[in-house]
């Protein structure tokens, strides 16, 4: 075999051609998975006209493969009895949101948090406010709620959900 | 070759897409808790269908066994007129077997189900001889090249619901791309002369391989199965190598999100080879110079056990290593004995 055609093919074997979607962990899809399927299995108060949301809001404070992931999973999709679509925002630009996912525990949130959701990226993410916590078992992504703070954000969780989770003591 | 590989990307821009967003949408919540987080196991988690393996395979063989019963040297070797000839000893005697492959593999996978292989090898050989013939009394002959080409198709069975089992089976076939017509300088006779089976570099026939398996990738990682390669016809030296069959397992032991841990069992049938190169034999009452020169002196059975380790070395390679030594052989002897084998490979997707 010429010296040529095995540097080729070793180039070809350690070049590097990762695209955004690419760059994500597997345990970061999955993440970006339940994030959606939470929407299906939460039910929020319904607010007054002026108040009401068109969509589900999820905000993100992620990175932007991540960001681009979870908005492409939810592109077209709608949830609930209302069928509504859901959204993907920034939590820079966001006006208020129904779910947030947040990554650092010291991350200055300016949004009202009144019924939003927080979810927590792992049990060791101190934000105050986290209500689900993803955490790993036995190479397994999973969730932890906290039934006190989501009980205090009158949001109607599904039983299907609260029998998949691990609770919070 | 070149064909072939147009053929796999033609098919590439029909192929289903894994692990888009969409897919992960249409995920239950169910399945999400059965999905594992690691990209090192899963058969449905590589974030680009295409995938480049190279890997480094050494085999040594050293010693003689007949059957299950150890030959030394001195047995093996016919030491002149001194001592009677038989069909069981030999003027010349390889005493270190050394073959070494470089192996070139392109794999793509056409759908959750579908995977396709190609792979080219690039071998070195190395055998190391004694002999009772005058200025051979030491001698190397060495051989390198390309190998048979293989072209692997595989099919696999899964719940989706669940990622705790998949059954696999996998059909292919050898190319006769590697040379049946090494030549080196032997005690056979002065200049360049046809080598044995050991030291050409392919089969010379259309071979069929094929497997099937059962991967368990729940709380117990293992895997079982039975492969076997068909050969067929024979070569244009008037010989067919042996078929060979196995029934292996294994078992994985995760330790950490990125490094397994595994151990293989081998259970190995070789048949001899069917026919034989007439080059290959002198003109005399016993017409193998070599034991190595008898097609009847392949095969046998082997119990090879392998251990190893995998380690997603960053998102897109992997790297695997492994040992192995067989606890078991019972050959048709006197052959030369398995001593022991290595493989490291590092893949990537690309």
């Amino acid at each position: 075999m010429s010296r040529g055609c095995l540097i080729s093919l070793l180039s070809l074997l350690l070049c590097s051609s990762v695209n955004a979607e690419h760059s994500l962990s597997k345990e970061d899809k999955l993440k970006a998975a339940y994030l959606f399927n939470f929407t299906k299995f939460i039910e929020w108060p319904i607010l007054a006209k002026s108040e009401r949301p068109s969509s589900i809001r999820i905000c993100v404070d992620g990175s932007s493969a991540f960001f681009e992931f979870l908005e492409e999973l939810v592109a077209n999709r709608r949830v609930g009895k209302l069928q509504k679509t859901v959204e993907v925002l920034s939590l820079e630009t966001a006006g208020g949101c129904e779910l947030l996912f947040v990554r650092e525990g010291e991350k200055k949130i300016t949004i009202q948090l009144d019924h939003t959701v927080v979810v927590a990226d792992s049990v060791g993410t101190a934000f105050p406010n986290g209500a689900l916590f993803f955490y790993v078992e036995q190479g397994k992504l999973r969730f932890e709620i906290d039934l006190e703070k989501i009980n205090s954000l009158k949001v109607i969780v599904s039983s299907e959900l609260l029998k998949l989770a691990r609770v919070r003591s | 070759m070149k064909y072939l590989i147009l053929l796999i990307i033609l098919f590439s821009s029909q192929s289903v897409g894994q692990n888009t967003p969409a897919e992960f949408a249409e995920m239950s919540m169910q399945q999400l808790f059965n999905q594992s987080i690691y990209d090192v196991k899963l058969y449905n988690n590589q974030t680009s269908p295409w995938s480049l393996t190279y890997q480094f395979k050494t085999v040594e063989f050293e010693g003689y066994l007949d059957g299950t019963k150890a030959l030394s040297f001195d047995e093996v070797l016919w030491n002149g007129p001194s001592e009677p000839r038989t069909a069981k000893n030999f003027p010349i005697l390889p005493t270190l077997i050394t073959q070494k492959a470089q192996i070139f593999a392109l794999g793509y996978q056409f759908s959750p189900h579908w995977h396709g292989r190609i792979s080219v090898p690039y071998i070195q050989q190395r055998t190391d001889h004694i002999s009772i013939v005058g200025n051979y009394e030491y001698f190397t002959i060495k051989t390198q090249g390309v190998g048979d080409a293989s072209i692997l198709a595989s099919y696999k069975w899964f719940d989706a619901d669940s990622d705790t089992g998949v059954w696999r089976f996998s059909f292919g076939l050898n190319l006769p791309t590697g040379s049946i017509d090494e030549t080196g300088d032997t005690p056979r006779e002065p200049g360049e002369q046809q080598l044995p089976y050991t030291m050409q570099l392919g089969s010379g026939t259309y071979d069929f391989p094929f497997e099937f398996s059962y991967i368990n990738t729940g709380a117990h990682d293992f895997n079982v199965g039975l492969s076997a390669n068909i050969r067929s016809g024979t070569n244009d030296r008037n010989y067919r190598l042996g078929n060979n069959y196995s029934l292996h397992g294994g078992y994985r032991i995760d330790l950490s999100p990125t490094i397994q841990t595994f151990v293989r069992v081998n259970f190995m049938y070789s048949l001899p080879i069917h026919g034989q190169d007439d080059s290959l034999l002198v003109n005399s009452p016993f017409p193998y110079p070599a034991g190595i020169t008898n097609p009847d002196l392949y095969g046998g059975k082997k119990i090879n056990v392998r251990l190893g380790i995998l380690w997603q070395i960053a998102k897109d390679y992997r790297l695997s290593l492994e040992i192995g030594k067989p606890v078991y052989q019972n050959l048709n002897g006197p052959q030369p004995k398995e001593k022991w084998q290595s493989a490291v490979s590092i893949s990537r997707v690309m």
